[in-house]
């Protein structure tokens, strides 16, 4: 166990290595679960032949646009993720 | 003042009340505390009831994800998510986007389902079917092959790298890789026609995305299985942690006989007097689990319920010549009822019908027949009447008010049908175009149509319409879609 100058132990140190690991675990795997349920009701309501982008039909393909779709909710659920992990860490 | 100064009133006045100290005793942290750095797990390969099981559910469960993508059904593969024609083929049920309800009711099934397992039996789904497990079963039964035994495994993890160990590793690296490949190639192969795929993999034409998806499942499996194994469990999974809220005392777990079991020591060692418990402390019960926990310190969250604990321990009593069951599948209930777990199967079964598993199963019973039932009775095909959207209504020959409409005709079945367009709720609509409408198995069809009516007939504004769908061949294929007439002013 470490101790700082005040004798005061230091549990972030134990925590290394790992934590940004599991930090990372927390974060990513949580919004991958949403992201696919997020993208299956997307796509089951919308289809993408049909979605516009810059007000101009997306020439992508079908393929492509659920790809797309799935990496972006993945980003915003993720964002979502760690903000709510950063917060949950700082808790007055 | 006290003889004794306590930390509390160190330096408080001579008049300060007493302070209480409890003493705190340091919990031994073999497990180095909260934020230990993860200690690489090297189970022990054991052979036995619970093990044959296990295997069992492998082969089971990777024969049908490797053996599925490839069955054909009616020149088709009999089980496709085809994404790009946005249908499910599942033997003879095609689901399109608008059968949404079908698959949400399939997750709350599978939701209760494993709620009533789990309240039964504990989590015999983390041990014996979650693909995170079976991964890793296979990933280690590789390894071991490569590498050899556990002992062997934390002699080569203790060498320092060497042609030998390079060659082990490259060899254990290369055949997890190749079995994650193809574990990518079949899930792709669920989303796209899987032999098309094969074929773009041999000619080395296969799609920028696909290719994609292909590497990212592989490299999921590879990282899941081959590396971070329990720690997915430990960490990542939300079923681990939510677990505790589905279990009750008569909750089937992997438990310890703690009171057989203790004061663990050798029989033939104690001194005269001594009591010594069944249990031999051996250590084989922490060697082959696959989280590397300790079983004999009760219920843990890390515990995924493989029972391959009892397995060794039941190898250890009957080396011993004592009965099985220290390590044992029991409920909370019979242990604490003092009854060693081999005996306390009467009581297990007697509390197994108890309102939480009656409510599961009554729920599940009721979904279940809702959802057969739907399908059963489901028509094979779908219909949207879309309103043209360029013109409202306009005046035709005659004096007659025609509003346009844009007729989707979904086949749901598995042969071409034909059918026919009635018009309904409106004196003297008339249907002009096509009538006699043939839409290919599983295919759509877009059918312009136009309906006409006398230009004095109706108050101006929207009128209700209803348009009937009717096949030809089969009178009780039939739906309806309502939409309205607009007139003029």
């Amino acid at each position: 166990m470490v101790a700082n100058d005040d004798g005061l132990e230091l549990l972030e140190t134990r925590r290394v290595p790992g934590r940004y690991e599991r930090l990372f675990a927390v974060v990513s795997w949580p919004s991958f679960l949403i992201a696919a349920v997020a993208e299956i009701v997307f796509f089951c309501l919308i289809n993408p032949r049909e979605l516009y982008l810059l007000g101009e039909p997306a020439h992508f393909s079908v393929v492509a646009t659920y790809s797309i779709g799935f990496f972006g909710f993945w980003c915003v659920a993720g964002a979502s993720s760690l903000l709510t992990a950063w917060l949950a860490d700082r808790l007055p | 003042m006290s003889s004794h100064p306590s930390p509390v009133d160190a330096g408080s006045g001579g008049d300060a009340p007493q302070a209480r100290v409890i003493p705190i005793a340091q919990a031994d942290s073999d497990e180095g505390g909260l934020y230990a750095a993860r200690k690489k797990i090297q189970p022990r390969a054991i052979k036995g009831r619970f093990n044959t099981l296990r295997w069992a559910m492998v082969w089971i469960t990777q024969l049908v994800f490797y053996g599925l993508a490839w069955l054909p059904w009616n020149d088709r593969q009999a089980v496709l998510f085809h994404l790009v024609e946005r249908k499910f083929y599942i033997f003879g049920l095609i689901l399109w986007p608008q059968d949404v309800l079908y698959l949400t009711l399939l997750l709350i099934i599978s939701a209760l389902g494993l709620f009533l397992v789990t309240a039964v039996a504990g989590r015999v789904w983390c041990g014996y079917a979650c693909p995170q497990s079976v991964y890793t079963e296979i990933f280690m039964w590789i390894e071991r092959k490569i590498e050899g035994d556990r002992a062997a495994r934390m002699k080569l993890d203790a060498t320092p790298l060497g042609v030998r160990k390079l060659a082990l590793r490259g060899a254990k690296y290369g055949a997890w890789a190749a079995l994650a490949l193809w574990t990518g190639f079949t899930f792709v192969g669920y989303f796209t026609p899987i032999r098309e795929l094969a074929g773009e993999v041999a000619k080395w034409s296969l799609g920028p995305w696909e290719t994609f998806w292909m590497f990212f499942y592989a490299a999921f499996t590879y990282m899941f299985a081959g590396h971070m194994r329990e720690q997915v469990c430990k960490y990542m999974c939300p079923y681990a942690r939510f677990q505790s809220v589905m279990f009750d005392p008569d909750t089937l777990v992997v438990s310890y006989d703690y009171n057989r079991g203790e004061p663990r020591g050798n029989k033939k060692r104690a001194k005269d007097g001594q009591a010594v418990g069944d249990c031999v402390d051996c250590d084989w019960c922490v060697q082959v689990c696959p989280t590397g926990i300790d079983i004999r310190k009760g219920l843990q969250y890390e515990c995924i319920g493989c029972a391959l604990c009892i397995d060794a321990c039941d190898q250890v009593m009957d080396k011993l010549g004592r009965p099985r069951g220290l390590i044992a599948y029991t409920t909370e209930r019979t242990l604490l009822d003092k009854k060693p777990a081999h005996e306390g199967w009467r009581e297990v079964l007697a509390h197994i019908l108890r309102p939480r598993v009656i409510l599961y199963c009554s729920l599940l019973a009721l979904i279940v027949s809702g959802f057969a039932w739907s399908l059963f009775t489901r028509t094979p095909v779908k219909m949207n009447v879309l309103r043209d959207r360029a013109t409202l209504a306009r005046e035709v020959e005659g004096g007659r008010i025609e509003n346009a409409y844009r007729v989707r005709i979904m086949n749901t079945s598995e042969h071409a049908q034909r059918f026919t367009v009635t018009l309904e709720g409106l004196d003297g609509a008339e249907l002009v175009g096509l009538r006699d409408i043939e839409v290919e198995a599983s295919g759509s069809r877009d059918v312009p149509v136009q309906v006409q009516i006398d230009a004095g007939a109706l108050e101006p504004g929207a009128h209700e319409i209803t348009f009937n769908l009717q096949a030809i061949d089969a009178p009780d294929v039939r739906v309806k879609e309502k939409t309205s007439f607009l007139q003029p002013r």
